[in-house]
């Protein structure tokens, strides 16, 4: 009686070796995070709402444009404030390398963005402003991005 | 990752970074794109005569501000190459360096200073001042805000007063984290070399050549050597080790770059944009 040949099934795919001796292989990899907000989700809740949200220092009176949640001078639980929507041009630059998840929007213009009232400054990016056309001291607002991302540059800034 | 992925990371944080400072520097201080270009011309230029660098060149100023743009004001000629590399250094005590070399150099100051990592966190208030500055000399300034390195002052600060530093004139020279053109100018005021808003002039009367005031980053720096992060500072320890020793020729091939009679270097070296500094004082130890 002939035997029946016991066979793993076989795709039609090929495998594409990059070398041979030795031999060199390309293996696929990619990873998804799932990763918490926590204490600086007012936040990106705010950006939600069309609000700029920094932190103050109930002590010392600091006040953060990009949110502590502890003061950095003395140590206390800083509470959250509103930031004016309006500011200005601290210094800046524009970026025509940037990595890879920002590679394909550069040229772009990041500026450092200086609240009155505020003590520190909040990084953020300039839209719609020529490289010849941007000075330290002009005035910027705040826009909002409306289908939200929930990162950092659902906020961007525009010539006021 | 891969290193050359790990220099990407960190230099594209970088690159704004340093660009930003820059871009407030020049609206403090009036400093200008030519003279950023003529450190990047004087650095290419004397590692010329070091066979350890990776890009010795020749430039101009026209060159290096027409080289492609990366982050405004700063062009590729501006900005070190990242880099693989390594270096060495042995530490001893008196007894045993003297066993081993006829001429060992002594640290005679150790300094370090730190800031906020984030550039927007950086406070505005006084500078901190060395011995041969007065606070007349910055009425108004706003320090250290994002025009200058506050980590580098106080590492400074602390080195000299270890070595006995009060007086810039018992420098003899300079090995500096020039990893921009920007930052020299912005070491050569965090050092001490010159005032504040006054390191655009520094650079611009030669002061800081081969055969200036006070010769800064005689090898090439990091501009023209390369910058293999990690190992860095311990290269810049090396051409400092080398100058105070006098043995430039046999370690280089040539004497071109040796300072005559060093006896004292700096050695300044940063981490994170200006996040925390290093500056060790070297001195003959024979």
């Amino acid at each position: 009686m002939a035997k029946r040949k016991i066979k793993l099934p076989e795709t039609e795919e090929g495998t594409i070796l990059f070398n041979i001796d030795p031999i060199i292989i390309k293996q696929h990899y990619e990873i998804d995070y799932i990763h918490s907000y926590a204490q600086y989700t007012p936040f990106f809740a705010g950006l939600a709402k069309k609000k700029l949200l920094g932190t103050k220092c109930p002590k010392c009176n600091y006040t953060y444009a990009t949110p502590k949640t502890h003061c950095m001078l003395c140590g206390n639980k800083t509470e959250w404030v509103e930031l004016p929507k309006v500011g200005k041009v601290h210094t800046w630059t524009t970026c025509y390398f940037g990595s890879e998840e920002f590679l394909k929007e550069t040229p772009f213009t990041l500026i450092l963005v200086e609240f009155d009232g505020v003590d520190t400054f909040l990084l953020s990016r300039l839209i719609g402003v020529r490289e010849e056309e941007i000075k330290i001291g002009m005035k910027v607002l705040a826009q909002f991005r409306r289908n939200l991302k929930f990162n950092p540059t659902d906020v961007y800034f525009i010539r006021y | 990752v891969n290193t050359w992925k790990g220099n990407e990371f960190l230099a594209l944080a970088s690159d704004t970074n340093f660009a930003m400072m820059v871009v407030r520097h020049m609206y403090e201080f009036g400093t200008t794109v030519e003279q950023l270009a003529k450190v990047s011309i004087k650095n290419h230029g004397n590692a010329i005569y070091n066979p350890y660098s990776q890009s010795p060149s020749k430039l101009t100023v026209e060159e290096v501000r027409s080289s492609p743009m990366v982050a405004y004001p700063l062009t590729m000629l501006d900005i070190c190459t990242m880099s693989d590399g390594a270096a060495v250094c042995i530490l001893a005590s008196k007894e045993k360096a003297f066993e081993f070399c006829d001429k060992p150099i002594k640290i005679t100051g150790v300094g370090t200073g730190t800031d906020t990592m984030r550039l927007s966190d950086r406070p505005r208030g006084k500078v901190i001042l060395l011995p041969w500055e007065s606070e007349e000399d910055y009425e108004g300034l706003e320090y250290p805000g994002v025009h200058s390195c506050r980590a580098g002052r106080i590492a400074a600060k602390m080195a000299y007063e270890q070595a006995g530093i009060i007086n810039k004139k018992s420098i003899d020279f300079v090995e500096l984290y020039d990893s921009y053109t920007s930052s020299e100018i912005q070491a050569y005021e965090d050092l001490g070399l010159c005032k504040y808003g006054e390191g655009g002039l520094f650079i611009e009367k030669g002061y800081s050549e081969l055969d200036g005031k006070i010769p800064v980053n005689p090898s090439g720096g990091l501009l023209a050597c390369g910058h293999p992060i990690g190992a860095t500072g311990l290269m810049q320890a090396v051409f400092a080790f080398w100058q105070l020793q006098g043995t430039i020729e046999k370690h280089l091939g040539n004497n071109t770059l040796q300072i005559k009679n060093a006896r004292r270097g700096i050695v300044h070296s940063h981490a994170g944009t200006g996040t925390y500094v290093t500056v060790n004082v070297m001195e003959r130890g024979f």
